[in-house]
Formats: C-alpha cells, structure tokens, sequence
C-alpha cells in the first residue's frame, strides 16, 4: 500500500504542467480597494496602517530615497495599475525574506538584495508580494480559526515579552519591526503550499508582462538552496527557507515549466535588468556584506560571496568581504587565502582601504612588523580621518 | 502553622527578583575591581545581558554597566547553546578584532546592527594595556543607543566594561560617571 501511495506521489511531483493548463491568475482586489472599517480585515488594516507609522522612522529602515523610487517603478513596471497602493520598505535585516501586509505595506530585507543577481529575481520576488496582495492570502488565511489562536499568542508573547525578555534587556518587548512582522502572515514563507504556488505563479506572470527573463525566478530559489546546502552546521538550522513549503525543488520546477510557456508566448527578447539593480544597490553593498559576515555562517557566506564574485558583483568589495571571512575564521591555510583575496581586491577600483588595516594585523600577528607596518601607514594615508588612528599608530610602534 | 505561613510569605518574598544598591566602596566582580559612585544598582542576573553582572543608574531599559570578565581563549562572550554559533575569543586577538568580536556577539546574540563605530584607541585598564571605543547601535527594540567600551586581555583573558544606553539623553547623563569607573578599574592578578 505504502508503495502505491509512494508512487503516486512520484507520479504526481514529475507530472509535467502543459501549456493548456498555464490559466492566468486574476487579482481579486479592485484598484482602490479599502476594506469595511467596522470588520476584521479593517481591523487588521488599522493595526498595519500604525505599525507603517512606526517602520518610516525606524532605525532599521535603509534611507535611500532613490533606491526606494528604483523599487517603486519596478512595482509599476510590474503592476502598473496597482502600483500606488503598494508602498516598499528596505530594512536592513541580513537573511533572505520579503513581507506583504494586506494592507499594501511591502518590506524587503537587505539579504534578499544581496541574494537576488539582477532585476529580473528581485522581481520575481516582488511579484510573488504583489500576487499574496491582490490574491488576499493573508485575509484568506485569517479565516482560519488556527491561525487566530497562533496570531493571539503572537500578540500575548509581545506584551509578555516587554517584562520576561529582561535578560535580553536589549530586546525588550517587540519592535515595530516585529510588529509588522506580524505581517509575517504575509511573508514569502509563511503561507501554505496552495497560496505559496500561486504567488510564485503571479510573480512569474508578471514577469512575463514586463518582459524580464521569467527564467531567473527557478534560478534565484536554486542558488538559495545551493547556498543553504553549503552551510557548514552540522545541524542544519531550521531556518525560515526550509521550513516553508512548497519544497524548493516542486518550486524551481513549477517555475521552470511556467518560465517555458511564458517564455515561448513572447515575442521579444526578455531583460535582465543586471546594471540598473547593480548600480542601485551598489552604495548599500558594504553594509550588507558587513551584517552577512556578522552572522559567522561562514561555509554559507563563502558560498555567497563567491557567487558573487562569479557573477562579477563589487568585485574589490566581495574579494575584501572574503579576506575577512578567512581572517576571521581562522582555520588550517585561512591566512594565505586571506592575504590572496586582499591582495585581489586591491586590483579593482572599489576596493575597501580597511583591508590594508586587516592586512596589518594579521602581519603584526605573524610578527612580521616592517610589513604590518607598511600596510598600517598605507591604511592611514587612505583614510586619513580614521577614528581608529590612536590604535593603529599603537600597532605601528609594537615590535620596534 | 504560623511557621509555614512564615515559610510561604519568605519563598513568595525570596522568588521575587530584586535591584539592589550598589556601595560606593570597591566592588570586586571576578578579577575586575571597581569603585562605583552612589548611584549604580545590581540588576538580577535573570535580566541582566548575556547574564553576566550588570548594573543601571536609571533602569536596565535604558543604562546598564556589565562586566565580562575572565573569558577564557576558546570561549565566547555570551554562553551560547549548542545551535547558536556565537564567535569565539582568542587570546591572541588585537583590539581590532576584539572590536569584531563584541559586534558580531550583539549582532547574533541581539539582533543589533551597529549604525556607526569608531575611536578605537588604547587605554591603560588598571596597570595593563587595553582599549576603549564607542559605537551606535539599534538591537531589537529599535531604540538607538550608544556603547562604550574599555576592555584589556590579561594572562589570556578577555575583560570587558560595557556601558550602553538610549543615546538621547541617558548615554551622556551617566557617561562621565562610567568613565570615572573604568578610572579606578584594576584587573587582578
């Protein structure tokens, strides 16, 4: 019997999705819509509306008026009718994940624009919001008698956590970030396979409508999961991504079989769209890659990072990020590829002066002083403003 | 019966975690000695950061003064369970990098972001070399606040004071008072 069922499941995870079965998706919002101030999901819109308030100011908001107009315009490319009900909040979070509220509210976290290779994945992501939003997922999924009793627990640890979190004062009680969070009930992750499905299928439509590779929506959830299988725990982490469904590889293939009829319908050739979202987030990169490294994931940030370099992203940067990871890992031969990676970096134009800084410490460590003396003086003259001069000119003076 | 009524009333009593004062004399926390001024107040460990001893002028959400003392080479600053991979101290670690160090740790341990960070510059912590610095950050609850920090590694160990508070108003009212502190710090031997 097991085996009956074994197969049918096999049967049924290849069956191949025929052009004739590709039926669009509708939205089920009007354009303006507003719900019934007096009902829940009028409710739940108020709640939205004052944790909004409270994300325009908060500190972990990225302030980047052009890279927040750049996103904007890709939500109109993408959803041109619907586009001003949708408002879109960079927050400088380093994991992978974007938010819808049903109330429009978008938030997409710094380590989904340093994962995402070009327009076309980042907008694969955005229309995937934009399909939970206009195919009422959250709303939908409000309905479930389950989900209220998870949302008020939710609600119950946040004011809980206020008093019993003292321990970790500097978490005391929820942030507005957590708040709208809550909008997690509209997270990439959160929903169940039905809507996750058809969220990925409207995000691919509509990229299909503005004429991006629709192939690049498979190809950022396949190096999402080569980068989480490159994790180096020996436990893997339950993390947001895997404890989502639909698995990733039913995922990558339904978009691949969708990509292909898309693809074949269009008569031009489809965009990229790789300089414009370099050059947008390139000002932000140092910051990103900086909170990447902070997580000490380091067989999952190696992974990254050297994707990045492949794929010709900040290369003086990425190279810079990834001395530090082997500077600060410290394992067998950590240091010479270190010194390699800095010394690569050194050749591009946007390469980081604090690398000479990092250079000369691990030359100091190794007590070569006349070299870590060189590399500190090079640091200094680069950035003559270092608030760490005092301390460097220390290191300048050990070993003489 | 008056007795275990007694008994009761002591356990409720006893259960309860209080602050409490913080004497002018010295005060000794492991291999780290202090003369505070009248105005510090011990936080019960069950709220104090990373659950090392802390202390606040004005209340744990807004100021604390903790001490990290005697983490030994291979250690890491907070405890850490089995899943969290918290960085580890090396006794051979420069300021540079112990700097890395306790960023990463609030980063992991706290979700904090550090906005800016800067005068990194030595500072004698009792007898011994150490460091001092001041960096801006918001941790999960979305206050910005300001840290310093004087540290020194002694007979390979990390020792560290750190002051943090809300940056508007509570971070330079009790500044001076921390600086005054870390003054008459000594490190044991």
């Amino acid at each position: 019997m097991s085996k009956l069922v074994l197969a049918y499941a096999l049967v049924m995870l290849i069956q191949p999705i025929n052009a004739e079965e590709f039926l669009r998706v509708m939205p089920e919002l009007t354009t303006n819509y507003q719900p019934d101030t007096s009902g829940t999901e009028g409710g739940i819109w108020l709640i939205m509306k004052d944790a909004e308030e409270a994300l325009k100011n908060s500190p972990s908001r990225i302030n980047d008026p052009e890279l927040d107009a750049y996103l904007h315009d890709l939500i109109c490319k993408l959803t041109p009718e619907y586009c001003p009900e949708i408002r879109i909040y960079v927050i400088r979070r380093p994991h992978f994940n974007a938010t819808m509220a049903p109330n429009g509210m978008m938030q997409i976290w710094t380590g989904l624009l340093l994962r995402a290779k070009n327009e076309a994945q980042l907008s694969a992501v955005l229309g995937h919001e934009i399909g939970h939003y206009l195919r009422r997922h959250s709303i939908k999924r409000f309905d479930d008698a389950k989900f209220k009793t998870s949302l008020f627990s939710f609600l119950t640890v946040g004011i809980a956590g206020a008093v019993a979190t003292g321990h970790m004062n500097l978490n005391a009680g929820r942030s507005v970030l957590d708040i709208s969070q809550f909008s997690m009930y509209a997270s990439i992750f959160a929903y169940g396979r039905a809507h996750e499905s058809e969220a990925d299928k409207y995000g691919i439509q509509l990229l299909a409508d503005a004429g991006m590779k629709t192939e690049e929506a498979a190809k950022l959830w396949e190096s999402l999961t080569a980068e989480f299988d490159a994790a180096n725990y020996k436990k893997p982490k339950p993390s947001l991504f895997f404890s989502t469904h639909p698995a990733p590889k039913d995922r990558i293939r339904k978009l691949n079989a969708y990509s292909r009829i898309l693809s074949s319908r269009l008569d031009k050739e489809e965009s990229l769209g790789l300089k414009a979202f370099q050059e947008r987030i390139s000002v932000h990169m140092k910051t990103m890659l900086s909170d990447e490294i902070n997580l000490r994931q380091f067989g999952q940030t190696q992974y990254l990072f050297q994707s990045l370099l492949a794929d010709g992203i900040s290369p003086g940067l990425v190279n810079y990020f990834l001395g530090e990871l082997h500077r600060i890992r410290k394992e067998e031969g950590d240091f010479a590829l270190a010194k390699q990676y800095y010394e690569e970096a050194k050749k591009y134009e946007d390469h980081d002066p604090e690398l000479y800084r990092s250079l000369g410490i691990m030359y100091l460590k190794e007590k070569n002083y006349t070299l870590a003396h060189a590399q500190f003086s090079d640091y200094l003259a680069q950035l003559p403003e270092a608030t760490d001069r005092e301390m460097i000119e220390y290191y300048m003076t050990m070993g003489r | 019966m008056k007795k275990i009524v007694l008994l009761i009333i002591v356990t409720i009593l006893g259960a309860c975690s209080t602050h409490s004062i913080v004497t002018d004399k010295p005060q000794t926390i492991k291999s780290i000695t202090v003369t505070p001024t009248l105005i510090w107040n011990k936080v019960p460990s069950n709220l104090s950061i990373g659950g090392v001893p802390t202390w606040t002028a004005d209340g744990i959400s807004l100021n604390s003064l903790s001490f990290f003392s005697d983490i030994k080479d291979g250690k890491t600053l907070i405890k850490a369970t089995k899943k969290e991979q918290f960085p580890i101290f090396k006794a051979d670690m420069l300021p540079t990098e112990l700097v890395e160090l306790i960023e990463s740790t609030l980063a992991k341990a706290y979700e904090a972001k550090v906005l800016s960070s800067g005068n990194l510059k030595p500072l004698k912590l009792g007898n011994d070399d150490g460091f001092e610095y001041t960096f801006d950050f918001v941790a999960g609850d979305e206050l910005p606040r300001r840290g310093y920090i004087a540290g020194a590694v002694k007979n390979e160990k990390l020792h560290i004071i750190f002051y943090q508070a809300a940056r508007l108003h509570y971070y330079d009212t009790r500044v001076g008072d921390v600086r005054d502190i870390i003054k008459t710090a000594a490190i044991k031997e």
